[in-house]
């Protein structure tokens, strides 16, 4: 699957936009990501929800974390879902 | 636990018994006559009272505390001060509407080496009296190095401002610079190529807009009861948008176990996102701890207004192009927002909604989270939203009127819908703004006359939604009737559509189910009501709970006619034995559950995935007096995609209460400081909010989309309400007098002096 990075995380991983991923789940994803990029993992999971083929699955990333996500096509991490 | 992935949604189609209609609140009755407990209501026996002592200025060291005369004061049975305090924990707490750096959360509740505001609490007393206790707190002393506050965002950001943490570095930023900074974050959304689609447009608008901090005005001050036990357990009655929340962030703060402490939660008089984090209750378990005796903390109006977290001011800069058809081609945004004493405003929510009615395929919008002397900003009905999109959504007018397209065509000819791209890159699922442009277009409203100096403005505005933990336990009582306990405190009619959503799923009356916001210790977490997810979320939990309960209860059937659970269906409030006429009623089902195995009890927690988005556009009219820049709203209008209403005055209420705080934040609210940072306006007779004498009655059309997700189809509706209304005042006011106002409030002074500003320049 296609993993696309949002430009504010790019200065984590010098620039690249976009990686590809065989990940099981979030999880696996973010382990992978922080592996790739150090530093990455942990401000995803402080600032982002994810996106799984434009669903956004969870408010955050704490709460997609165990979800399967080895059948999409595309992944795009999203601002945490908030209110007031 | 049930891991809902929200694929048994509802494509709008199903028809109701119960909900969408209108019965009356089962909370109301209590509430009118006075006898609804809010938290300033309890008294406990040998109950002290508190009093806070507060910073006189609004940027200080804090030398020395003394409290040796406080502490022998008559009276008084305990003094606190922020050494009292442990150490925060490190990292983020998430339980709040946004997430906070626990170390701030911590100093914010009672300040540690500085003072970062006018009113940020430095200690505390508890005494016999509330007299005693102001008595007491005066004869603290504290020496104070006062520092210059920093008090606009633009001053903040500049190289040689007053710096408010000394260890703060800009996060987000490539290559930021290793030194103190009151910007704590940037960050950046682009899509496509905006330089090339500003030089593909025929017209391009670039604009300032100044929006001010403004209070979200519940009338309820913070209040709270809290009994900390000589064996640890510590006891909270609050009025909180979040007792679990409560909960959880006292026992971070304090070191306890979360099974410490038990939050009951009182009747809460209004919130609006200003009430889901802590002040009062860390400080009163101390309190009361040290004194062992329960301790009332109870917030003045006064204090409230300078000591709790108001909505945050902002620059905006917007810039749109568009071909001269109308179609928009690329928009660009800087946005600053003053976060208050501590990082954390809700600038990201402003990125996210400022183009996200719109169809753009080239954009770029930053943003900056910046510290200022000023209290630490708070939720407010869709944090940050209406600064962004009173900025682009006059923008987009003066395109309309430069292209001459009618404001609504252009609206619909560039509105988003599914499977368009948002500035995040995710594409729009079912979504219904185009829905409320038409309805705007077809409404009477649009297109009844104005009379001189009247004016017309129309504004779309977005709001995300949330969804996240919610809890219900349902019982079915022995003569059928119902009690189902939630987690959500109610702050918009709540409890009244969780009876509603059982009496629709069990088919029994809607006055024979009884519903609760039950205490941390009586129904499992759920997280705060704000987000617009309570009906969303906790009113999943219910129907979850309450088809877990028709499955015992067609178990309970089968048994008692000896069949297989397979022989049994349930329909309108019966078991019925398929292929007979055999059935059983809720009721005499309950009636023998002593001999079923025991009564009929469920419960549910989810975590309820994201709630779909929701769109409303307004249309206002407002008539100007040119001799004194007074704007009268004559008339005010609000459609809005609310998915399935599942009670239409609830959700007609919700609608009204936001366009209302919206137009006064437009025409009249705003925090006004005198240069050392102290508030000159912290009390409702000058922070001028309006009143049911101010306006027109707000007119409701409620579009029904259904969020295919939903069970039911429902969509938040609590806070997109308050998104337009700014910007179509504004649109408004142009359309009256011919000025465009880019300072919000648009107060009397600030609109004279636009039109005596363009009579001048004619």
């Amino acid at each position: 699957m296609r993993v696309e990075i949002p430009t504010r995380f790019r200065m984590f991983t010098g620039g690249v936009g976009e990686v590809e991923s065989c990940a099981r789940t979030v999880r696996a994803l973010i382990s992978e990501l922080d592996t790739l990029f150090p530093g990455l993992g942990r401000e995803l999971r402080l600032t982002s929800a994810v996106a799984v083929d434009d669903d956004i699955i969870a408010d955050n990333l704490k709460s997609a974390w165990l979800q399967r996500i080895d059948h999409a096509e595309k992944i795009l991490f999203v601002p945490a879902v908030s209110g007031g | 636990m049930a891991h809902d992935n929200g694929k048994n949604g509802s494509n709008g189609t199903r028809s109701f018994k119960v909900l969408g209609s209108r019965p009356i609140r089962h909370d109301g009755v209590d509430k009118v006559t006075g006898h609804a407990k809010y938290g300033a209501d309890l008294a406990l026996p040998g109950m002290l009272y508190a009093k806070i002592l507060r910073s006189p200025h609004a940027h200080a060291r804090i030398l020395s505390i003394d409290t040796s005369k406080a502490q022998i004061a008559p009276g008084v049975k305990s003094v606190v001060t922020g050494a009292d305090f442990p150490p925060p924990p490190t990292g983020v707490a998430e339980s709040g509407e946004t997430p906070a750096d626990y170390s701030d959360l911590a100093r914010n509740v009672m300040a540690q080496e500085k003072a970062l505001y006018h009113g940020h609490a430095i200690a505390a007393v508890a005494a016999t009296t509330m007299r005693q206790a102001e008595e007491a707190a005066r004869l603290i002393s504290v020496a104070y190095e006062v520092l210059p506050p920093v008090l606009d965002v633009r001053d903040a950001m500049k190289d040689d401002s007053p710096v408010l943490h000394e260890s703060m570095r800009t996060k987000g930023l490539q290559d930021a610079p290793d030194r103190p900074t009151n910007i704590a974050k940037y960050d950046i959304q682009e899509l496509g190529d905006i330089d090339a689609g500003f030089a593909e447009a025929d017209v391009v608008i670039e604009r300032e807009h100044i929006v001010n901090t403004v209070h979200q005005g519940y009338i309820e001050p913070h209040a709270a009861v809290v009994r900390a036990s000589e064996d640890g357990q510590v006891n909270i009655w609050a009025s909180s948008q979040g007792h679990f929340m409560i909960r959880e962030l006292c026992a971070e703060l304090l070191h306890m176990d979360t099974s410490q402490i038990k939050v009951q939660p009182a009747e809460i008089g209004g919130g609006f996102g200003g009430k889901t984090t802590v002040y009062l209750e860390p400080v009163g378990i101390l309190l009361s701890r040290k004194a062992d005796r329960p301790v009332k903390l109870v917030m003045t109006r006064d204090e409230v207004f300078r000591a709790s977290g108001p909505a945050p001011a902002s620059y905006i800069r917007c810039k749109i192009g568009a071909t001269k058809d109308g179609r928009l081609t690329a928009g660009y945004a800087y946005l600053a927002f003053e976060a208050g004493a501590f990082a954390g405003s809700a600038m990201g929510c402003a990125m996210e909604g400022i183009f996200a009615p719109y169809a753009l395929t080239n954009l770029k919008i930053e943003g900056y989270d910046v510290c200022v002397n000023k209290p630490r900003s708070c939720a407010y009905r869709a944090p940050a939203a209406p600064n962004a999109t009173f900025s682009a959504e006059t923008v987009l007018e003066e395109i309309a009127e430069e292209l001459g397209i009618e404001p609504l065509e252009i609206r619909l000819r560039n509105a988003a819908v599914e499977g368009v791209l948002h500035s995040t890159g995710v594409k729009w699922p079912r979504i219904g703004l185009k829905e409320t442009l038409e309805a705007a277009r077809d409404h009477e409203h649009y297109s009844a006359p104005l009379a001189p100096n009247q004016g017309r403005g129309v504004a779309s505005g977005w709001w995300m939604n949330a969804g996240g933990l919610s809890s219900a336990t349902l019982q079915i009582n022995e003569d059928g009737t119902a009690s189902v306990s939630e987690g959500s405190p109610d702050i918009g009619g709540s409890r009244a559509v969780m009876a509603m959503i059982v009496s629709e799923e069990l088919g029994i009356p809607v006055d024979k189910v009884r519903p609760q916001v039950a205490d941390t210790e009586s129904v499992g977490h759920t997280a705060v009501t704000g987000g617009s997810r309570v009906t969303y979320a906790t009113g999943w939990a219910v129907v979850n709970a309450c088809r877990d309960a028709i499955t015992q209860m067609r178990e309970c059937a089968a048994q008692i006619w000896e069949v297989s659970l397979d022989q049994v269906e349930w329909s309108d409030g019966n078991a019925v034995l398929t292929g007979s006429r055999k059935s059983l009623s809720l009721k005499e089902i309950a009636e023998e559950s002593h001999s079923t195995g025991g009564m009929i009890t469920s419960a549910s927690s989810l975590n309820a995935p994201g709630a779909a988005a929701s769109f409303a556009t307004h249309i206002a009219d407002v008539e100007v007096d040119p001799e004194t820049g007074r704007v009268l709203v004559t008339r005010y209008t609000v459609l809005q995609d609310c998915g399935k209403a599942l009670h239409p005055s609830y959700v007609e209420g919700q609608m009204q209460g936001g366009a209302v705080q919206g137009i006064g934040w437009a025409i009249n609210e705003e925090y006004i400081f005198n240069p050392d940072g102290v508030m000159e306006n912290a009390g409702f007779l000058d922070y001028r909010m309006p009143v049911a004498l101010d306006l027109p009655m707000i007119d409701t059309v409620i579009v029904e989309v259904a969020n295919p997700r939903h069970p039911y189809g429902v969509r938040g509706v609590g806070e997109v309400p308050i998104v337009p209304p700014i910007a179509a005042i504004a649109n408004a006011i142009y359309a009256a007098v011919g000025v465009r106002m880019t300072t919000c409030p648009m107060s009397p002074p600030r609109v004279l002096s636009a039109i005596k500003a363009k009579a001048l320049e004619q």
